[in-house]
């Protein structure tokens, strides 16, 4: 078992196949012999913390035993780009609000869980995907800070990208 | 970028209290309260440090509070005291005493307050992912978007074109699509292998004086498409982003190891300039992508290169030669000449002649032409000089077909015989078998899973020392050769026929192994090709070919140790007849995969490289067909006679015609 200690100084006791899903805690464990980890720091900003982790920690609990990918894997991760397809269980378990997914990846890679974190970048990816620039500024709430010409001049830029 | 602690960012709870109400309120605890609606007070004295995140950032920005202030200021004292306190309270109370708080309020809430929740909510709970995200794994979320959605994303705002932007996220679709097929978009964009030469005229905005002497250099052509860059020398500067938009990067007089082309006495002898280019890989995918629109639409320009005196019958191109700089076409005619030509400019270099009757077919590597001539003949040339090294004579009729590689030269003649013969020793054999003329001939080096290297020049010592290694050698009559043949194993061959046969022969043992049947026509040509969806087969059986294809030369069925036929494992063989149709081959069954039909006269040619296939054809036109589908895409019209011959280049077809004229159909941006 391993205790782990969030910065804002919440406990989780956990198994340490739980907390190895973790390569940032993993090597912290396998470096100091200890079976206790010092707290990750997640970010806070105006956003919580709690849950955010305990959303983490059902995911390793989920897929605890898994082989971790290595980093031999990093070519096989080349191919896996853009292929954005999301297992069945991680798709059901990233569909979260905006600032909860959002968190969700911040803490992934601050943890170093990289399938997490692939989980949650596809899933922003497939929000944006074959959205125009106008539906995904209102999908984020973002403010459009071109100029008119400038928008023009990039639109122009980016046409060929259209053309069927 | 994220602040640190949540209270941080808490913003502006400056409750402007009137005037009237008590300043304590006022103090550092107010600064702190962070609930959606707070109010700003107008003046906004901004507490120095504080870093906002991003919501509240935006709030500050947008004066959402502005409008909170007035209706506050609107209410009566009282009122407005009730509101402020409720609102410091809460902006005082740590997280877990807020969630509690709004618990409460939730339950007090009526429909009409939920419904104004709701709607609130779905507008501010909505976040810009990369105002929070880090850099790096912003960039991680746009690789997996496509070009078109990266585009589209570059156009959102600053901070998501810039991201979207990134080089090394454009390097990575250039990788996924440029020489391939992608997997996932069924996508493969030209390498423009090409563009390795060395310089080219910048952007027709910056014009460059052109040295007079060089005038016919296809160098300085003005109004030439910028230049290109080879994918493979491409360098990723990471000052080269959006450089475009200032100076071009292109070469310029100015540029390091520019300088004017010497005086052209031979356009052939020619140094070599490299010139460092780099350019965001954004623009590197938009120009590959817009050649491949057009290939896709049939789009294309079209020059037409006249000087042969009678029907073209025969061409090659070859625009990756070490030198000179610039593509060269080589052509055979019915008026008995072959002519070499610089395929950039149009212009001819030389005019080989010799033969006494028509020019079937050629064949050229860096030094060396073969030619084959109805006239018996079969003459090998020097055709950066212009002269005929030797002539080889055994055909007892016109040859109409010649195939060559490092080790051996192929022929193919009325006769209805192949001759094989053996570069390296001078020996020499004959294949017999088919009934009728042989009109194509194309060598198979099953071991190394290679076409002939009419594709890709090998520069064997014979096409270092054409004189001595050719000249020298005595093709003696068979029955007189001391010399006998020795092939390797696995060298095999491919010959098309009138017979409407192919056969495959395997050299080392001059066996006949296979016959293709199925053509209901006369074959007249033949092509080796790796289509690109077998490509990544073909890698992975790259170790295992051995074994699937180093067939015993006693066995009379190839596919004797193959009991999985499949078409996904080397090359596959493509055919045209004047049956009108064109058909490809599984080699080691012998078996047709599929059949093209569309052509309504005969198929007098075919080419194909990893992503399309063409045919040329008695009708006059040229076809583009998709090969998975099977089906004719494009239909280029233009010549006055039948299509004899292709060249297939990545932006370009070059074909030749019975009207005597050779036509360039540029598929390149323009």
């Amino acid at each position: 078992m391993v205790l782990l200690v969030t910065s804002d100084n919440k406990n989780f006791v956990v198994d340490r196949e739980v907390a190895d899903r973790s390569v940032f805690v993993k090597n912290t464990l396998e470096a100091r012999g200890l079976s206790i980890a010092t707290p990750p720091m997640l970010n806070g900003g105006c956003f919580e913390l709690t849950s955010p982790f305990l959303q983490v920690l059902e995911y390793c609990q989920h897929h605890r035993g898994e082989p971790l990918p290595t980093t031999d894997d990093a070519n096989a991760d080349e191919n896996r780009k853009r292929t954005t397809d999301i297992g069945e269980w991680d798709r059901k378990f990233i569909t979260v609000d905006h600032e909860m997914l959002f968190e969700i990846i911040l803490a992934a890679n601050y943890l170093d869980i990289k399938p997490l974190l692939d989980v949650g970048c596809k899933t922003i990816g497939n929000m944006v995907k074959g959205k125009s620039p106008e539906e995904v500024r209102k999908l984020f709430d973002i403010v459009n800070d071109f100029t008119p010409e400038e928008e023009a001049q990039i639109k122009k830029e980016n046409e060929w990208a259209e053309d069927p | 970028m994220i602040p640190q602690k949540p209270h941080l960012c808490d913003t502006l709870p400056q409750a402007k209290l009137a005037q009237t109400t008590s300043e304590q309120t006022m103090t550092s605890e107010n600064l702190r309260a962070g609930i959606p609606e707070d109010v700003h007070q107008i003046p906004a004295p901004q507490p120095q440090q504080r870093k906002l995140c991003p919501r509240h950032k935006r709030m500050a920005d947008e004066g959402t509070n502005l409008k909170l202030q007035q209706a506050l200021d609107a209410l009566p004292l009282q009122e407005r005291e009730a509101v402020n306190a409720i609102w410091a309270n809460f902006s005082a109370s740590p997280h877990p005493r807020r969630a509690l708080i709004l618990q409460g309020l939730l339950t007090m809430c009526c429909f009409s307050q939920l419904s104004l929740l709701a709607d609130q909510l779905s507008h501010i709970i909505r976040i810009d992912p990369f105002s929070i995200l880090p850099h790096e794994v912003s960039l991680r979320v746009l690789t997996y978007l496509d070009a078109t959605s990266l585009c589209r994303a570059a156009q959102v705002s600053k901070k998501w074109r810039r991201l979207a932007d990134d080089n090394i996220l454009w390097r990575g679709i250039c990788e996924q699509h440029i020489g391939q097929k992608c997997a996932k978009c069924g996508w493969g964009l030209p390498r423009l292998e090409k563009k390795k030469k060395p310089f080219r005229l910048p952007c027709p905005e910056s014009p460059v004086p052109i040295p007079p002497s060089s005038s016919s250099f296809s160098l300085s052509v003005p109004g030439k498409r910028p230049c290109d860059d080879s994918f493979d020398d491409f360098e990723i500067g990471p000052s080269s982003k959006r450089q475009r938009s200032s100076t071009p990067p292109y070469s310029t007089p100015a540029t390091p190891g520019y300088s004017p082309p010497p005086s052209p006495t031979n356009p052939l002898v020619q140094p070599f300039i490299p010139v460092p280019e780099t350019r965001p890989w954004k623009d590197v995918y938009c120009e590959r992508l817009t050649i491949e629109k057009n290939w896709r639409r049939g789009r294309c320009t079209v020059r037409t290169l006249r000087g042969h005196r009678d029907g073209v019958m025969c061409l090659q191109i070859n625009e990756n030669l070490a030198h000179p700089s610039f593509p060269i076409l080589i052509t055979g005619s019915y008026d008995r000449t072959a002519r070499v030509w610089n395929l950039e400019t149009g212009a001819q270099i030389h005019c080989l002649e010799g033969h006494t009757s028509a020019i079937r077919s050629l064949q050229f590597d860096e030094v060396k032409l073969v030619t084959a001539s109805m006239d018996c003949s079969i003459r090998i040339w020097n055709w950066r000089m212009g002269t005929c090294l030797r002539v080889l004579e055994g055909h007892t009729e016109g040859v109409v077909c010649v195939n060559f590689d490092e080790d051996v030269l192929a022929s193919g003649s009325v006769d209805t015989t192949v001759k094989i013969w053996d570069f390296r020793n001078g020996g020499k054999f004959t294949l017999r078998g088919h009934t009728d003329w042989v009109n194509c001939v194309q060598l198979w080096d099953s071991n190394s899973g290679a076409t002939s290297p009419s594709q890709t020049p090998a520069r064997a010592q014979l096409g270092a020392s054409p004189s001595s290694a050719i000249v020298g050698l005595d093709w003696a009559p068979e029955n007189q050769s001391t010399a006998s043949p020795n092939i390797n194993r696995g060298k095999m061959l491919f010959s098309a026929s009138d017979d409407g046969t192919i056969r495959l022969w395997d050299l080392s043992s001059q066996t006949c192994i296979q016959v293709f049947t199925g053509h209901v026509g006369q074959v007249q040509t033949l092509k080796l090709s790796y289509m690109e969806r077998l490509l990544s087969e073909c890698k992975q059986k790259a170790s295992a070919s051995k074994d699937h294809h180093d067939l015993d030369p006693s066995s009379t069925s190839f596919n004797a140790e193959d009991d999985e036929p499949s078409p996904g494992r080397g090359p596959v063989l493509i055919s045209g007849s004047l049956d009108n149709t064109i058909k490809t081959w599984d080699i080691s069954t012998g078996k047709a995969i599929k059949t093209f039909f569309g052509h309504i006269e005969g198929v007098w040619s075919v080419a194909a490289d990893r992503m399309r296939l063409i045919s040329g054809s008695h009708d006059r036109t040229i076809k583009i067909w998709d090969c998975e589908q099977g089906r004719c895409t494009t239909t280029l019209v233009g010549h006055r006679g039948a299509v004899t011959c292709l060249g297939l280049a990545e932006d370009k077809i070059v074909s030749g015609s019975d009207d005597g004229n050779v036509r360039i159909w540029s598929f390149s941006s323009h």
